[in-house]
């Protein structure tokens, strides 16, 4: 009998251990998941935007990332009018290549992309668990996937959304949908991480994803993410002259 | 740099683009409901990227076929000038200012380490006419004369604005040779010091990103591994040596750049036979959410001619022997949302003209003949200049920009408000207004409010303004885009 209790309560203590996941570590297992390491990392996005009134625009771009040393590389493929503009970020410097021009333009990570709304923190790699607490959870269901949402509180005034909603599959530390919030706790956009995933090097890369514009109703952008590779990048690939000979 | 939309869109690929996830054995999802978001989040679908060797950085580099393109800028503007004073409301002198511009580009890249750019452009009104010499007969009696008849040809007007290839040895060194832009500085604004030396049209105050035209000219970068340390050679061949090139007529320079922290810093000099040698350095920085720019330069010797006046009468001579030191620093602010962009720059002229007036100085060198040495940019020591611009200003299709630029030598300049509604992308109509202030004979008083007083109504009472004005400007833009 008293070995019945001693297992009947082991039991019950994994059980409730197992019904209370460690959130905080599944943050931490989401952002570890999104560095590649000492890994480089090539795709080409294909961007489709649509704003209401307006034909949809098409964008393509070349991504080189070595998260090793926090360098990533753009270059635009499409439209032929803007092929050969191109990005080098390394560490807190950003230099933008304008091949008419044949110039280069250096600013800092505190400054938006000129005439742009990137956000300061769009260019780099926010972290969850270092960037937010956790304020709440919930369970649910979004689709085929029971998912747990987290409530997050930005720490910090470096992000670019003081509130986020994170909806993560309950049997993988995968995001599949996050909502971002201003200060004021308006929604400002949807980001929809679609379950189809390309594979490569022990990851798994959302090959389609969807973002909403929550403030200007009927924009939004479709990115679709093809010709992923972990191959090993040559040294000059992050370097500003790479930007000039690409076009 | 460079579209709101594209780089809107590069953030947005980048906040979210970045995610990648474990791979973990799959497990079985639970059904749910298909409505709304739920129809987005089927059944998982994985797909195994191709482990063959891509060489993803090389594979897109060569261009299958010759990439066309171009723009088109299409513009109609009506501007209607008041001349300080005027009491009516019709215009001292009014003009239109028709802009059809077109522009036709062609990139090949047929292989990893070789690429030709060619950009053509016509403008309206799309030819020239230019005079020959169709007969010399010579005649000895009763005086011994040359008798010349001339006739004139129409040509069209076709301007190569760039014709140049592009080439590198191993990943380390690459070049360009041909005529081409050559912007090598790091000012960001009305005032461009460094470009100046090479570059061979001025800076359009209206758009001063604009690309500015370049001479016939050589490039070389030189990347230094595992840095952002990159060395940098030019050499051009200014436009007024075309006809007869010889080799004092190159002009030559180097720059060297380096990175720490986030300030960027270079180093240049510049040599040319007929020109004076120059030192340079540069720096780009942030603090905050704003970006910094400055720019020095030491100029051995000047080609202009540096006026004193006494009396009545205004001399001028040439200096040697003496080292100019020349400057700019500004910096600039873009918002979160990308619609908010505020300049300002300071721009000090060693070279710049004291103890004259810029009418004095205009005069002497037009009745001297040597209006092509007159730099009504560059007559003054001290220089600022100042941007702010707001797009989607209480809506979406208004943009609201104001621009200044002063003289605080002669306190003399001028202010240009402005506001655009983009009833579509190619259809948009611009309402500004051109205010100048300063007394009579300052720098920006004396060509009128928008420069356009002495093609207008210069002469034959007065060759220059006398006292402030305004021009109003309506500038429809009819089908402008690019392809």
């Amino acid at each position: 009998m008293k070995r019945l209790f001693v297992a009947l309560f082991a039991a019950l203590a994994l059980s409730g251990l197992a019904a209370a996941p460690d959130f905080k570590a599944t943050l931490k297992s989401i952002d570890e998941m999104g560095d590649f390491n000492k890994q480089d990392y090539s795709a080409t996005y294909s961007i489709v935007s649509e704003k209401p009134g307006e034909n949809p625009s098409s964008l393509e771009i070349k991504i080189f990332r070595r998260d090793e040393h926090d360098q990533i590389v753009i270059l635009i493929q499409k439209p032929d009018k803007q092929k050969g503009q191109g990005y080098l970020k390394i560490d807190d410097n950003v230099w933008f290549y304008d091949p008419e021009s044949g110039n280069y333009s250096h600013s800092t990570m505190k400054e938006n992309i000129s005439n742009s709304q990137a956000k300061n923190s769009d260019m780099k790699r926010y972290t969850f668990s270092e960037d937010y607490d956790l304020a709440a959870t919930a369970e649910g269901k979004l689709g085929a996937f029971a998912t747990y949402v987290l409530d997050l509180k930005a720490k910090n005034n470096e992000v670019s959304y003081q509130r986020i909603k994170l909806t993560v599959r309950q049997d993988k530390a995968v995001p599949l949908k996050e909502e971002d919030y201003s200060v004021s706790g308006k929604l400002m956009r949807t980001v929809y991480y679609l379950p189809t995933y390309i594979s490569a090097g022990g990851k798994l890369i959302p090959a389609k994803i969807k973002i909403v514009n929550e403030i200007n109703k009927g924009e939004q952008s479709v990115m679709a993410i093809s010709n992923v590779s972990v191959e090993r990048l040559p040294d000059t690939v992050f370097q500003k002259a790479f930007l000039e000979r690409a076009q | 740099m460079k579209t709101k939309t594209s780089c809107a869109i590069l953030s947005l690929v980048l906040a979210a683009g970045l995610a990648v996830y474990a791979e973990d054995a799959a497990a079985s999802p639970a059904s749910g409901d298909a409505s709304g978001d739920d129809a987005l989040f089927g059944e998982e679908q994985v797909t195994e990227a191709s482990t063959k060797a891509q060489e993803p950085d090389k594979a897109f580099m060569k261009y299958d076929a010759t990439k066309v393109g171009g723009s088109i800028t299409s513009t109609l503007g009506y501007s209607a000038v008041y001349m300080g004073g005027a009491d009516s409301i019709v215009p001292d002198y009014d003009y239109l200012s028709p802009t059809v511009m077109g522009r036709v580009t062609l990139t090949a890249k047929p292989a990893l380490d070789f690429g030709v750019n060619m950009d053509f452009r016509m403008s309206y009104p799309y030819s020239a006419s230019s005079s020959f010499l169709k007969s010399a007969n010579y005649i000895s009696t009763p005086i011994t004369t040359v008798v010349t008849t001339s006739g004139t040809v129409t040509v069209p007007s076709i301007s190569v604005w760039a014709l140049y290839s592009k080439f590198s040895v191993g990943d380390r060194l690459y070049m360009s040779f041909g005529k081409q832009p050559m912007a090598w500085g790091v000012a960001r604004g009305f005032f461009q010091p460094a470009d100046n030396i090479f570059a061979e049209s001025a800076v359009d105050y209206s758009d001063y990103s604009a690309e500015r035209e370049g001479p016939l000219a050589f490039k070389a970068m030189y990347s230094v591994p595992k840095s952002m340390t990159n060395f940098y050679f030019l050499a051009g061949l200014p436009s007024s040596a075309a006809s007869n090139p010889k080799l004092e007529d190159l002009r030559m320079a180097a720059k060297a750049e380096f990175n720490a922290g986030n300030t960027e810093f270079a180093f240049g000099a510049f040599y040319g036979y007929k020109d004076h040698p120059r030192v340079l350095a540069m720096a780009t920085t942030g603090v905050g959410a704003f970006n910094l720019y400055g720019e020095a330069i030491g100029k051995y010797g000047s080609e202009r001619y540096f006026l004193s006046k006494s009396g009545s009468v205004v001399s001028g001579a040439k200096e040697s022997g003496q080292v100019y030191f020349s400057g700019t620093a500004g910096g600039y602010y873009t918002a979160d949302d990308g619609d908010l962009t505020i300049l300002a720059q300071y721009y000090y002229n060693g070279e710049g003209q004291e103890g004259v007036s810029a009418q004095d100085a205009y005069a002497y060198y037009y009745l001297g003949g040597n209006m092509s040495e007159f730099d009504n940019i560059s007559f003054a020591t001290h220089n600022v200049g100042l941007l702010i611009s707001r797009a989607e200003f209480l809506n979406p299709d208004l943009t609201v920009a104001l621009y200044a630029i002063a003289s605080l030598s002669d306190l003399s300049g001028f202010v240009v408000p402005s506001a655009t509604w983009a009833f579509t992308d190619y259809f948009k109509v611009k309402l500004s207004a051109t205010f100048n202030f300063g007394e009579e004979g300052d720098q920006y008083v004396l060509l009128g409010p928008d420069s356009t007083y002495i093609a207008h109504a210069g002469t034959p009472t007065s060759l220059f303004a006398k006292e402030p004005g305004v021009a109003l400007s309506l500038l429809a833009t009819l089908g402008t885009g690019s392809f």
